[in-house]
Parts: C-alpha cells; structure tokens; sequence
C-alpha cells in the first residue's frame, strides 16, 4: 500500500519535470533570437531608389504600372506604398513566409481602399533569375518577383538576413520614404497589412 | 476503493505527461531558430582537396547510412535515373544551409530531367538529422547520407575531402549507366546556381 502512493508520487513528480522543463524551452527561444522570429522595427529614413529589368509579364507591367523594356526605376513604380520583400529563393524562412505574403497580395487586392495603391515586389538576394523563377513557381507568387545576383540591391538596402520586409512611402517630391522595416518572417497576414497600413498613414488619407 | 484510488491517480499523471510531451513537441517543431543556429565560418580557401575522378570515368560506387534509416548506395539507382551527388562541407554552416532547401523546392526539375539527388556529408547521423529536419516543413525528397565513418570516406574517394576533415561543395552528376559527367567543385564560399546543375543534366539527357 505504501509503495503503492510512492508510485503514484513519483511517477506525477516526473509529469511536473517534464512540464517544467517543456515551460523553459519557449522562454529560452525567445530570448535567444530577437531578431529572426519576428521583429517589426519602426525605422525611418530616406529609401535609395535603384534600378531593376522591366517584367516580360503584361500583367506584372501593368501591375506596376510600367510600359516598354529595358529598366526601371523603383521611384516609376505606380504606388503610394510599397513593400519590397528582400528574399532568398533558396532560403528556408522565405518559403515559410511565402503563403503569407500571397495571403498579404490577396488582401490588398481584395480591398479597395488599398487595391492600385499599395504594391508588393520582391527582390531575391543572391539569387539568379533562374532560381528566382523556381521560387515563384513553387509558391505561385502573384506579385513581381526580381533577381538580385550580383548583391548590389542587397548591399544597398543593407540586408543581413532574409526575409527582410521594407515598407516604402512616396513622398511629394518624387522620392521615397521608409517607414517600416522587419527582419524574420510572419505567420499572420492580416496583422503584417494592418502595421503596414498603419504606419504609412494610408488609411488616413484616403478619408 | 482504494485500488480506484490509485487507477485515479495513474490516470492523472498520464495524462499530465501527454500534455507536458505535446507542449516540448510543440516548441521543438518550430523552425524559427535555424538562422541564430548556423555556424558563422567566415571566408574559407576555395577549395582544398584534390579531384580522384574524372568526367568521362566510372563513378566509384558506395553505401553511407541515410538519415531516415536504412543505407543509400549509388548503385541501387544504376538503369534507373541519372545520380546528383551533392557534398556539401558541413552542417550548420552558413552556405549548406541554403543549398539543400533550394533543392527542396527545385524537385520538379530534378524528375524533369530523371534525376535523383543524394546529399552527403562527412557529418553523423544525428547531426545530420537535426539539421535537416530544420530545411523544410515538408520532409525532403531526397536522401540524406552520412560519411561520417570512416571519417570521410567517400569524399576522400572523389577526391574533395579538405584538409581540416570537412568535404568540398562538390556536385557530381552520374547518369544511368554510372558514368560521371559532370564535376563542379565549387568555391566553399558560394552555392553552385541551379541553372548550371540543371544544364549539365539537360546535356545527360541529351544522349
């Protein structure tokens, strides 16, 4: 009878270790890794304008609002915000948060507050054409999608991990403004469009 | 009762248990930590091994245990697909950590062309198991082997196992009849782009 409880004791006493033990993983994950869970940063600054291929696509053309061939600049681009996703195609985040992004498209489109005003490129860090495309068939991205092989998008927006996420304000005279900068990826659309809605002010001016 | 006492208490800590399992479960199946995990290994000399093969050559067969049990072996595919071997130096290493996710995604290319892919380390199975579980949500397609024991020894047999122990990035591509045609040891520092693999079993196919 009295081994009998002393089992009955042990066996919860090892429950309770597992459980504690199961309590301090999340906590020790979290402190570890502020900058590639999820982190929204708030800064601002100038966004330097570079220079990309005018899509083959007529739908992503029009998308941007682009004619002809040759290059681009980011400053053409028909928007009033825009996000740039620096991304690898071979990164592992970045397929992770790729059905997010698309879920982002759809929302955008699907409201017409925010459809023809607000874009979404993204720009494959070390990335060739070739593996970008893989990328773009594998996750069927809706959006405009660029190569960035030789690092010089990479290194002017200084990217040190991807996803990186940059929302990108025009202002009135033409030139750019950043207003919001994630490093990591996210799993919830909905949230990621409200903060970029939110601190660009959009939503604001169209009333 | 007493004996219904002590089923009560049983069934309590059971179920105890299988919450406090789900939960550590829960946590280790998230992926959020691969980047803060990978290695930072700087800038490595290109490559450091001499070639023991050649294009045009019998590919040296071999059998390395895979990380999902059991043993691959380059023979097993003979007749019946043409072979990617894919060393890469190390895993948790900053390159390698993306090289294999791209491939991930690139399987339709890879049974485009009739290929089979078999990536190979000189790490341990365990190793190799944490690691690669992190690449993808999905299981990877493709055959994990480890050349851990006799340390490296299939990569010394190619001829791209480096001085300090660890492999080249190499690719080698072997066709039905065991044939190696195409040898890309590739500089440490950079991922090989897919557009070249893709080509080299393009030309295979050719014949």
């Amino acid at each position: 009878m009295h081994k009998k409880n002393t089992a009955v004791i042990l066996c919860a006493a090892v429950a309770l270790l597992i459980l504690a033990c199961a309590g301090l993983y999340p906590r020790s994950a979290l402190v570890s890794s502020p900058a590639y869970a999820s982190e929204p940063s708030g800064t601002t600054g100038r966004f330097p304008a570079f220079t990309l291929p005018v899509p083959k696509s007529d739908a992503e053309r029009t998308y941007l609002g682009l004619s002809g061939t040759g290059t681009f600049s980011t400053t053409q681009i028909k928007a009033q915000v825009l996000i740039v996703e620096a991304f690898g195609a071979f990164c592992p985040h970045c397929h992770h948060v790729a059905p997010y992004m698309n879920q982002v498209y759809a929302a955008i489109e699907g409201r017409p507050d925010l459809k023809g005003r607000v874009k979404i490129i993204g720009v494959g860090m070390r990335s060739s054409p070739f593996e970008v495309n893989v990328f773009r068939e594998k996750f069927h991205v809706p959006f405009p999608l660029f190569a960035d092989k030789d690092m010089s998008i990479e290194k002017l927006l200084s990217i040190d991990t991807t996803p990186t996420f940059i929302g990108v304000k025009a202002r009135e005279d033409g030139s750019q403004e950043r207003f919001y900068f994630r490093r990591g990826f996210f799993e919830d659309a909905s949230q990621f469009l409200s903060e970029i809605v939110r601190l660009s002010g959009i939503a604001q001016e169209a009333k | 009762m007493n004996r219904q006492n002590r089923l009560r208490g049983f069934l309590v800590c059971l179920v105890g248990m299988v919450i406090a399992l789900t939960a550590a479960a829960t946590v280790h199946g998230q992926g959020a930590d691969f980047k803060k995990n990978i290695f930072p290994v700087g800038k490595l000399k290109p490559t450091d091994s001499i070639l023991r093969v050649k294009a045009g050559e019998k590919a040296p067969n071999f059998s390395l245990p895979a990380v999902d049990g059991g043993r691959v072996s380059l023979s097993q595919y003979l007749g019946k697909k043409n072979v990617v071997l894919s060393f890469v130096p190390a895993a948790w290493t900053p390159v390698c950590s993306d090289q294999w996710p791209g491939y991930q995604i690139a399987k339709d290319l890879f049974d485009k062309n009739n290929a089979i892919l078999i990536g190979i380390t000189v790490d341990n199975i365990p190793t190799l198991y944490s690691w690669t579980r992190q690449m993808s949500s999905e299981k990877l397609w493709f055959p994990v082997a480890s050349d851990f024991y006799p340390h490296g020894a299939v990569a010394s047999t190619y001829g791209v196992l480096r001085s300090d122990g660890t492999a080249e990035r190499a690719l080698f591509v072997v066709d039905k009849k065991g044939i190696i045609r195409y040898i890309d040891v590739h500089n440490i520092n950079e991922r090989p782009p897919l557009e070249d693999l893709m080509h080299a079993l393009e030309e295979v196919n050719k014949q």
